[in-house]
């Protein structure tokens, strides 16, 4: 159906006339413009009919004097028009800024309204963009105009593009085609003339093609050049300058360069060879970019210069100046923990629904909801699964679940055959490509599921049986949510004193910290299982990164990056605690070097970060909780080898070690910190009911020792073996209870809004 | 627009203000009475001259201004005695007319007197639930001339006395409403307690015990109640802890705190065997004590109100608790009299003594008032229930009220006006002080800068009137320092100061450069004697003993502290060595 054709078909049904959704933009600046607009728009209408495309006309006028806008405003029912008084700042640069805003298609092309520039050219030119993603317009000949301003543009686009720039494109040109999304991965910052350079300059520099259409540069037929010549040189002069310096900066400090190339696509969902469909450079597939090598460089730099200067001004040896750092560090460690703990004890941010709430929901309302379960080399535990899984409180015909197996996997695979599934129980045989990662295995259910939320159960699961039913509520209550977050229990804690005290640590973490954290809006590392997604956001973000070992804890930051808020809902997980101390250590190992990917991660571009989770609290709170559990703990260990070789042999050098302020910090963060983190988790274990596991965290001090190990093992492992995935193994516990054997008190008192399970109400 | 928009946010915050002295209008009068009737009382004892009249008080004021102002600042000065006295005063130690004129007690006392009014008053609250009586009560520990007295000077009864008072209304608040957040704050005032007095210790087992009589009665399981003990006891130990840590670092005995390695030196100097292992003895001689500090009517009366209240009231287990909580002081006490470590003198036992630590028979004031007040309610409900004349449970408080507090009235006159606090004056570790200690003013006036060796313990009021910064002091608690000068002193000090060898044995026993240089003649060589009391004896260095004493050793002299005054502070390895004291050894 032709253009004329649509239109007809509009004007049937409406006096105004409706045009089709249009494919093209066309961004047109004009300030006093008035003399040339008819024919323009002729020009534009019939170029645009003839090559059969729907177009749309965006009009920026910048406050013309000459009756421009009122003739815009005439005929704008003619056209598909959209009229825009300038809001911004003076200049094209704004104008087309702007312009580019109120464009609603996938292509966009910018000219003036001059006619200098040919609007029968742009056809051409959107073809070309089959093979390019911006096609300018060169102005191979011309119509000699005034012979300064001829000169000005031939010396402009030697000696600013070919010498400067380093282009031999026509940077200037005020015709271009492009795609939308090409505009918008680019930063710009352009000054009153300078959108062109800049864009041209900065979209190349993030390997976006650019081709080129030679045109004729035809003689104004009617108002002024708003060009100054000299002024305008100087300023594109000063500008390009200006850019090229800061690239050139940038190619030494790449941290401060942003966005990577590597983004210039939105997430892959066609990569079928690892599953990728974040860019490069947000995943840990490759750990050391420029990016983070240069930073490292510097920060090292500037690190060792601190202490040199610190060592030279308090005459003591290099070593000293860094235990006292290190103190200052964990002084710091600690009064930030304290301050999370105290927003958890005052917040009462934890989402809870009554008995009431979720027995009103009707069958028929609720959405359709997709579980994942990834598996792997877990027959034994396939009852349990099936059991777990049946007993959700959810409609089947309202539940996909999909069990991700390998396809070597035979074992597993031949368990869940013979389980009977029920019938919105699935199996996903997963290709066989690398990595074999658990991420993976969740992408590529991602692109199978139909849900409108999403869930993942690891094997050994057992989640409150109304968990889903609370997230629909959760989500349907707060639409501003994207992830729900609930809290998990161990069903073993008394297998012995590894479980006893993993168990106060989640306590610890999930009653205390995440409610804290939470308050603050610090991004929250999320657990592996038992989130809860809306699917069309974790689309949005590209799903989980193959090659993170810790990709709940990724996905966390990410989410928090994009905008997406996480909720926290009191509705109980269990799971089976690693209940020997190799299983634990690998457990632990593999999440502090998913700590470090992630920190690595996110901190390639650490500005751009800090302003993208929310300012220098956010920022500073994510180096506390990610890289800063990872260091403190490996920290640990060192302090704990001395403070032992200091009580056994007390030699002279360990004293040497810790001068007076920094013995004092030292101390009082040892005694404060070993104290109020002990007694809180104490009292964590006291508010879960679990009774018997009070005393117990007295010993959390020798539990920290072995999270120190486990961290330096995994650091150790992060250079040895950055992607291996060393699988908990589940079902060590030999029959998991059919339900919850733990008087937790949410569980227990089936919480509702009378009895909340906010700790402010709690203590 | 504004205007209208400031007013309304005006009359929100007044509103809001209003608002909060009206509903907390009974504490708020406490606050202010508290307040002022103690600084009332912090100008009165000054001008007696009664701020610093106690050894304890002057010593208490050196140990926080030491913890600031001293060759070896921070916590190594805390000392052995319970820190939360130094600790709260030490900032207002850093005002050299607070710290000379002894105020500072009353600076840093004062708002905890207050905030003791205030729990006392809570707890009788939430114990007989009626607000006028609970005010009323607490009116009677306020007004308590000994409890206005010890809020104006640096001691640290009133500091304990709060602590106290917190402790055994946040148990009562636990025994009442069982919440977790009660038991901790118990446990935290426990703490507070311990650090204020060594008497808190012994809450922590008491309180321990009175936990599990009640989880018994509210039917939890053992493993309930095994945490709850656990978490209260780790946070009640905390000051325990601290306090056997600080005597182990600075100390060297984890024991030191208690007396434990000198006890034998301490229990000589106290006369202690009049109670030692006399239950009789010691309760005797604490309850003679708390009749100059409560009143000789008002100790039998509480004795019975506290009989009476416990068979009228209705919540009978939650009032006999913090009886126990109240009472802890007393046992405290007591058990350290039949222990023979501590001792307490009136008139009554040793006439030529006088009085001495009369003070311990205030700290369980508060147990009386409580008992008084009890008493009235359960007698006023007792009365509304059986007797049919209205006006008799009526006129029954009043009466009662203007009875004790008569009593109180008269208790406070005679102490304050009448006697003008001879208890205190007549106490065995009293000094006048009318006149400034002539050491001191000796000192001052010759002092030309360098150090001065004294031991601390012994030469508190020279230290605290002679107006050198204690920076400029070389004692006991500067450790190493310390050690190393008493070797040589003439190589370090200009000035040293002495117990005078006609002092009581007890007395030069403490004094460690008594005891190795009195009576030296290799140390006369170097040093005259400038000035002498019957308790010290200053001696002032003989410049050129010292400048040969250099020649024939081959020292260095421009490294020589005694002769350098300008030099403040060295590393004592350091200086040896730049002397070449180090090549000589």
């Amino acid at each position: 159906m032709d253009v004329q054709k649509k239109r007809a078909l509009s004007r049937k049904f409406t006096d105004q006339i409706i045009y089709a959704k249009p494919e093209v933009s066309v961004v047109v600046p004009v300030l006093d413009e008035r003399g040339n607009l008819p024919l323009f728009l002729e020009r534009l209408d019939r170029t645009f009919e003839n090559a059969c495309i729907n177009y749309e006309v965006i009009f920026i006028d910048d406050h013309s004097s000459d009756g421009t806008f009122e003739y815009l405003e005439h005929y704008q029912p003619s056209f598909p028009m959209g009229l825009y008084r300038k809001k911004g700042k003076k200049g094209k640069s704004y104008s087309l800024l702007e312009g580019i805003t109120h464009a609603d298609t996938g292509i966009i092309a910018m000219i003036d309204a001059d006619l200098q520039y040919p609007p029968e050219t742009i056809p051409e030119m959107i073809k070309k963009l089959e093979s390019a993603d911006i096609v300018v317009a060169n102005r191979k000949t011309r119509t000699e105009e005034k012979s300064v301003r001829s000169f000005l543009s031939r010396v402009f686009r030697n000696v600013f593009g070919r010498l400067l720039l380093g282009t031999p494109i026509d940077v200037q040109s005020g015709l271009k085609v492009f795609r939308r999304r090409v505009v918008e991965s680019v930063p710009l910052s352009p000054s009153k003339w300078g959108f062109d350079y800049e864009f041209l300059y900065k979209a190349s520099h993030m390997k976006w093609r650019i081709t080129e259409v030679p045109i004729h540069f035809a003689a104004r037929e009617s108002g002024k050049s708003k060009v100054n010549a000299l002024g305008t040189g100087f300023e594109l002069l000063f500008g390009g300058i200006a850019l090229r310096c800061e690239y050139f900066l940038l190619a030494f400090f790449k941290f401060l360069d942003y966005p990577h190339h590597s983004e210039r696509f939105e997430n892959d969902f066609e990569n079928t060879k690892d599953f990728l469909f974040l860019s490069d450079i947000m995943s840990a597939k490759k750990h050391f970019y420029f990016e983070t090598v240069s930073l490292i460089v510097i920060l090292l730099a500037v690190f060792i210069g601190i202490s040199l200067f610190l060592s030279k001004a308090f005459h003591v040896p290099l070593l000293v100046v860094w235990v006292g750092i290190s103190a200052f560090f964990y002084f710091f460690i600690l009064l930030f923990k304290l301050l999370v703990v105290w927003k958890a004890v005052r917040s009462d941010n934890v989402l809870d629904f009554s008995r009431e709430e979720i027995a009103a929901l009707r069958d028929e309302d609720l959405p359709l909801y997709t579980v994942l379960i990834p598996l792997y080399q877990e027959s034994e535990v396939v009852d349990q699964i099936v059991r777990a899984m049946t007993s959700i409180d959810y409609p089947p015909e309202k539940l996909e679940m999909i069990i991700t197996l390998e396809e070597y996997d035979t074992e597993t695979i031949h368990a869940l055959e013979n389980a009977e599934l029920p019938g919105h129980m699935k199996m996903l045989i997963l290709p066989d490509v690398k990595p074999k990662t658990k991420p993976k295995a969740l992408n590529v259910a991602l692109l199978h599921t139909r849900g409108v939320f999403l869930s993942i159960y690891d094997a050994e699961i057992i989640p409150d049986p109304d968990q889903l039913k609370k997230a629909v509520l959760a989500f349907q209550k707060k639409p501003h949510l994207g992830v729900l977050q609930t809290r998990l229990d161990h069903y073993n804690s008394d297998d012995g004193v590894i479980t006893r005290l993993f168990n106060s640590e989640f306590s610890f973490h999930y009653d205390y910290f995440l409610p804290g954290l939470h308050k603050m809006g610090i991004p929250l590392p999320l657990s592996g299982h038992s989130t809860h997604f809306r699917v069309d956001m974790l689309r949005e973000i590209g799903g989980w990164d193959p090659y993170n070992v810790t990709e709940d804890c990724d996905l966390g930051i990410r989410l928090h990056r994009r905008g997406f808020q996480t909720g926290l809902l009191n509705s109980v997980s269990r799971e089976e605690a690693t209940s020997t101390f190799r299983a634990w250590a690998n457990q632990r190992s593999r999440w502090m070097k998913g700590f470090i990917q992630t920190s690595i991660v996110h901190l390639r571009h650490p500005l751009r970060f800090k302003d993208e989770i929310g300012g220098w609290g956010a920022f500073l709170g994510f180096l506390f909780v990610v890289p800063g559990t990872v260091l403190i703990n490996i920290l640990n260990l060192f302090f704990w080898i001395i403070f032992l070789v200091w009580l056994i042999f007390q030699p002279l050098f360990v004293q040497e070690l810790f001068p007076k302020v920094v013995l004092y910090i030292s101390v009082f963060t040892f005694l404060t910190g070993n104290f109020v983190f002990t007694y809180l988790n104490l009292l964590s274990s006291y508010q879960r009911g679990r009774y018997s596991l009070v005393k117990y965290n007295l010993l959390s001090i020798f539990y920290w020792v072995m999270l120190a190990y486990a961290t330096t093992r995994g650091a150790v492992q992060f250079i040895t073996n950055p992607y291996y995935w060393d699988k908990t193994k589940h079902g060590v516990r030999s029959e998991a209870p059919q339900t919850a054997p733990v008087k937790m008190r949410a569980a227990e008192n089936q919480p509702s809004q009378n009895n909340p399970v906010n700790l402010r109400d709690q203590i | 627009m504004n205007m209208h928009t400031n007013t309304n946010r005006e009359n929100t915050e007044r509103g809001g203000f209003l608002d909060f002295f009206a509903r907390y209008r009974y504490e708020c009068a406490l606050v202010l009475i508290s307040v002022t009737s103690a600084s009332l009382m912090a100008w009165y004892v000054s001008t007696k001259h009664l701020t610093t009249a106690l050894a304890d008080e002057v010593a208490h004021m050196i140990f926080a201004r030491i913890l600031i102002d001293s060759m070896t600042p921070g916590v190594s000065q805390l000392g052995t005695w319970p820190p939360l006295l130094h600790v709260v005063m030490a900032p207002f130690s850093l005002s050299d007319f607070l710290f000379r004129t002894g105020l500072m007690g009353a600076a840093a006392l004062i708002p905890f007197f207050a905030m003791g009014s205030v729990f006392l008053y809570r707890l009788l609250l939430e114990l007989s639930g009626r607000k006028i009586l609970s005010f009323l009560g607490t009116l009677l520990y306020v007004f308590n001339p000994f409890v206005l007295y010890y809020a104006s000077v640096p001691m640290t009864e009133i500091l304990f006395m709060s602590m106290l008072f917190g402790t055994a209304y946040f148990f009562t608040l636990w025994m009442k409403y069982e919440r977790l957040r009660y038991i901790l704050l118990t446990a935290l005032f426990v703490t507070l307690t311990c650090l204020s007095r060594y008497e808190g210790l012994l809450l922590i087992p008491v309180l321990v015990f009175m936990l599990w009589v009640q989880m018994y009665r509210k039917k939890k399981t053992y493993s309930e109640s095994e945490a709850l003990t656990v978490l209260y006891g780790v946070l009640a130990a905390v000051g325990m802890v601290l306090i056997v840590l600080n005597s182990w670092a600075f100390a060297g005995s984890p024991l030191a705190f208690a007396g434990i390695g000198n006890g034998e030196v301490w229990n000589l100097s106290i006369n202690s065997d009049l109670t030692q292992h006399s239950v009789l003895s010691s309760v005797n001689f604490f309850l003679h004590a708390s009749f100059y500090m409560l009143g000789k009517f008002f100790v039998p009366l509480s004795l019975f109100c506290a009989i009476l209240a416990i068979a009228l009231v209705k919540k009978k287990t939650i009032v006999a608790a913090a009886f126990v909580a109240l009472l802890v002081p007393f046992a405290a006490v007591v058990s350290s009299l039949y222990r023979g470590s501590a001792a307490i003198y009136t008139p009554e036992f040793l006439s030529y003594v006088g009085f001495h630590n009369t003070r311990y028979g205030l700290t369980w004031i508060g147990f009386a008032v409580a008992a008084v007040t009890l008493m009235a309610v359960g007698v006023r409900e007792y009365l509304a229930v059986h007797v049919r004349q209205k006006w008799v449970s009526v006129l029954v408080i009043p009466v009662f009220a203007i009875f004790v507090f008569t009593i109180t009235g008269v208790h406070f006159y005679r102490t304050a006006f009448a006697s003008n606090f001879s208890v205190i004056r007549d106490d065995l570790s009293a000094t006048s002080r009318d006149q400034k200690n002539p050491v001191a003013v000796y000192l001052k006036e010759h002092y030309t800068g360098g150090k001065i060796l004294a031991t601390r313990f012994n030469h508190d009021y020279t230290l605290l009137d002679s107006d050198i910064p204690l920076k400029n002091y070389i004692y006991e608690g500067n450790f190493i320092y310390f050690d190393e000068v008493l070797g040589r002193p003439w190589l370090y000090t200009p000035w040293v100061i002495m117990t005078n060898p006609t002092s009581p044995d007890r007395v030069r026993a403490k004094d460690p450069v008594s005891d190795k240089w009195e009576g030296s003649v290799y140390f006369k060589n170097f040093y005259t004697m400038v000035y002498k009391t019957p308790e010290t004896v200053l001696y002032q260095l003989k410049i050129p003993a010292v400048e040969k004493y250099i020649q024939e050793n081959h020292l260095n002299e421009a490294y020589v502290p005694s002769l350098h005054p300008n030099m403040q502070t060295w590393d004592p390895k350091t200086i040896e060595q730049k002397m070449g004291l180090v090549n000589n050894k």
